[in-house]
């Protein structure tokens, strides 16, 4: 039985494959397509997904997408009709895609698949989303949260799973309660992100790193927007917003009028905790005044968002009485929230899925079909990342030699890991290109740039040197499983299922924050991958040989990318990052390489902005 | 053909043609939000309709029907 899940046309556009419910592939297109969040028709995930699963064109039992899209084009047009005259050139710019390309998504995947209509399902988008989460947890029972920007009406939903392995045991999930667009906590945060000079959609996790550096003196302010209600919901005070009728704007002049003159995009960050950008002068008083209260506003929306998510959180334990939690949605992509739900919403073990957002929803509308509608028992559980393509040591060493690249084949993987340790505890960057590419935003220990978390000038070489990007931002280790507890606050509990794939952040421990500076944010937190015996093996002994060479059990973790980019999929896409960037080493598969022995022949790249703070939200 | 092929007053033409039609349809979609929208907006307005949920309400939640699995992944909408 194989089913093919799709979701396209917002953003992060992805396919991934289910054959007899076991996950065997799944990728978002912008690996493929190098243009980041690409949101158009996955045509390359979807090729690389049946390649992998040996199905040709015509074989699949079914195609899933993710929406329901004539729903949400029922929404956009309420939103245009009930906000009449502002909404014009939203309408406008609504039609040409919707009439253009996002209707016609039916015809598309049954002409794409060669499959006839009656084979091609959807699947409501928070269903989806929470199909994605619980479907791949470990748990026959769970409370399940969905939280994002908006799918067709909802922003949030909330409900139950109850899924069994046995043959002919029940398969349930069933959402009972939803909130409603334009009310949405992804939104709100999205509308701050925008006002701080960010992309939406792409800048969130900005704004969570700028958060620390500043106090929530806003957040009454920000508390002041929302509508709260004892039963977890709320509403939002839609006069401060402007996205339910505005293609270009997020917010209004009241929302200015709130937090002041909104943040210039690409302007630089700095304020008394920050270090300096490579290229700049020293700030003014004034300039750091300014950058001081866009992180007073990024930490008041944080903690507002948090509350929020706690909120609804405390509601779905309630309402169900499990002992564990399903998150999904782009919102539990917000590692702090979530490392906060996990200890204080009163459950024991909470799961989330490593593509939370909506490329998420390409796998659960494929397992919604699998086991809700089909009723087929549970096969599979997620405890890995890597689903995307992969090269062999052949294919990498050809790629590498017919770019020029001086490299050194180790094929003993004992010497291997040795030399990268040495290279790490000797203070070097090194890029780690090693079997398939990982599903979801986090690059997981196959297509990582990885350094020494010992180092306090690490964050900024790492930042400033090799991804070009804004030196505030924190960078998260890759731990051993059983080390994670001498290094980070548990509370006594078990590691979380989500620190599995860099879900959640915990506090450093006290004594530890010196020891690991590189990976401890300005507020002593650290957002931890752990790494145990059931993920990558390989992964694993590296961090081991780094322990052993160092006492430390962790490595500082990074996307394989520059800024701005999707993280690499190939060889040749490894190198020329490698070659562009001031990285010091490159391992794919057995292939080491040395930037002395190869040379950039010019720097091209230094640190630039390349920010488009606000588009459409919605639509 | 691939864009980059054409000769260079054909690769014009096509994006004069381009913007003219886009601009086409813009007006044609102006003109129908401001004829059509504008009563459905007039009508939906006295009916008292709140489809964005921006009136008062004693919650933020909306309760969602239950779905038979095989009806609900029919549809589109
Ligand atoms: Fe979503």
């Amino acid at each position: 039985m194989n089913i093919l899940g799709v979701s396209c046309h917002y953003h992060d556009s992805a396919a991934a494959l289910i054959q007899d419910g076991e996950l065997v592939a799944a990728a978002e297109e912008e690996r493929f397509t190098r243009k980041k969040h690409d949101s158009g028709f996955p045509s390359k995930a979807i090729a690389f997904c049946l390649g992998r699963g040996g199905v040709k064109l015509g074989e699949l039992d079914y195609v899933a997408y993710y929406e329901k899209p004539f729903l949400k084009f029922e929404r956009i047009l309420t939103g245009c009709v009930e906000t009449f005259p502002r909404s014009g050139p939203l309408f406008r710019r609504a039609m040409k895609a919707w009439l253009g390309e996002k209707l016609w998504i039916k015809s598309r995947l049954s002409r794409a698949l060669d499959l006839p209509a009656e084979r091609v399902l959807f699947c409501d988008h928070h269903l989806s989303h929470a199909a994605s989460a619980f479907f791949c947890s470990p748990f026959e029972d769970s409370a399940v949260l969905t939280m994002d920007g908006v799918g067709e009406w909802a922003s949030a939903a909330l409900g139950k799973g109850e899924a069994s392995w046995r043959e002919g045991g029940r398969q349930s999930l069933v959402l009972s309660r939803e909130i409603r667009y334009p009310h949405s906590i992804g939104l709100l945060y999205s509308a701050f992100t925008a006002y701080l000079g960010f992309e939406v959609n792409d800048g969130e996790y900005k704004v969570m790193g700028m958060a620390p550096y500043g106090e929530p003196r806003f957040a009454d302010a920000v508390r002041g927007l929302v509508k709260r209600f004892d039963d977890g919901s709320f509403k939002l005070r839609m006069d401060a917003f402007a996205y339910h009728y505005d293609a270009e704007r997020s917010f209004t002049g009241e929302f200015e009028r709130l937090f002041g003159a909104p943040r210039a995009p690409g302007a630089r960050f700095v304020t008394r905790l920050t270090s300096l950008y490579d290229d700049t002068a020293a700030p003014s008083s004034r300039e750091l005044e300014e950058n001081q209260r866009f992180a007073d506003v990024a930490a008041s929306v944080q903690l507002v968002t948090e509350e929020l998510v706690l909120g609804l959180a405390k509601e779905a334990k309630r309402a169900s009485n499990s002992k564990n939690l399903c998150l999904a949605g782009g919102v539990a992509l917000n590692s702090v929230a979530n490392g906060r739900v996990w200890r204080e919403a009163g459950f024991e073990r909470v799961f989330i899925q490593p593509a939370a957002g909506d490329s998420g929803g390409a796998l659960g509308a494929a397992l919604y079909a699998y086991h809700a509608l089909l009723q087929k028992p549970r096969r599979h559980v997620m405890t890995r990342a890597d689903w995307g393509k992969s090269y062999s040591a052949g294919e990498a060493a050809d790629a590498l030699r017919a770019l020029g690249a001086g490299f050194e084949a180790v094929e003993d993987e004992d010497k291997l890991l040795d030399r990268v340790a040495q290279l790490l505890k000797d203070g070097k960057v090194v890029g780690w290109h090693q079997g398939r590419f990982e599903w979801g935003p986090r690059a997981l220990g196959h297509r990582s740039i990885l350094a020494d978390p010992r180092s306090e000038k690490m964050k900024d070489t790492v930042n400033i040197k090799i991804k070009f990007r804004e030196p505030f931002r924190p960078f998260a280790p890759s731990v051993l499983s059983e080390s994670a507890a001498s290094y980070f606050e548990l509370g006594g509990k078990p590691t979380p299922e989500a620190a599995r794939f860099m879900l959640m952040t915990m506090p450093v421990k006290d004594k530890k924050r010196a020891e690991i500076p590189a990976v401890t944010h300005v507020d002593g937190s650290s957002r931890i991958q752990t790494v145990g015996p059931e993920g990558d093996a390989l992964y694993r002994k590296l961090i081991a040989r780094f322990q052993q060479a160092t006492g430390v059990g962790l490595v500082l973790n990074t996307s394989f990318n520059l800024k701005g980019e999707p993280i690499v999929n190939t060889p040749a896409e490894a190198f020329a990052t490698f070659m562009d960037s001031g990285m010091d080493a490159l391992v794919v598969g057995p292939c080491l390489l040395e930037k002395g022995k190869n040379q950039p022949s010019e720097r091209r790249r230094t640190w630039r902005s390349s920010e488009a703070p606000d588009k459409s939200l919605v639509l | 053909m691939p864009e980059t092929e054409l000769p260079e007053p054909l690769r014009r033409a096509k994006a004069v043609l381009h913007a003219f039609f886009s601009f086409e349809a813009d007006v044609l979609l102006a003109a129908f939000y401001y004829l059509a929208l504008a009563p459905t907006a007039w009508l939906v307005r006295l009916s008292g309709r709140d489809g964005l949920g921006l009136k008062d309400a004693p919650t933020g939640w909306t309760a969602r029907e239950a779905v038979d699995p095989a009806e609900h992944m029919a549809g589109q909408g």
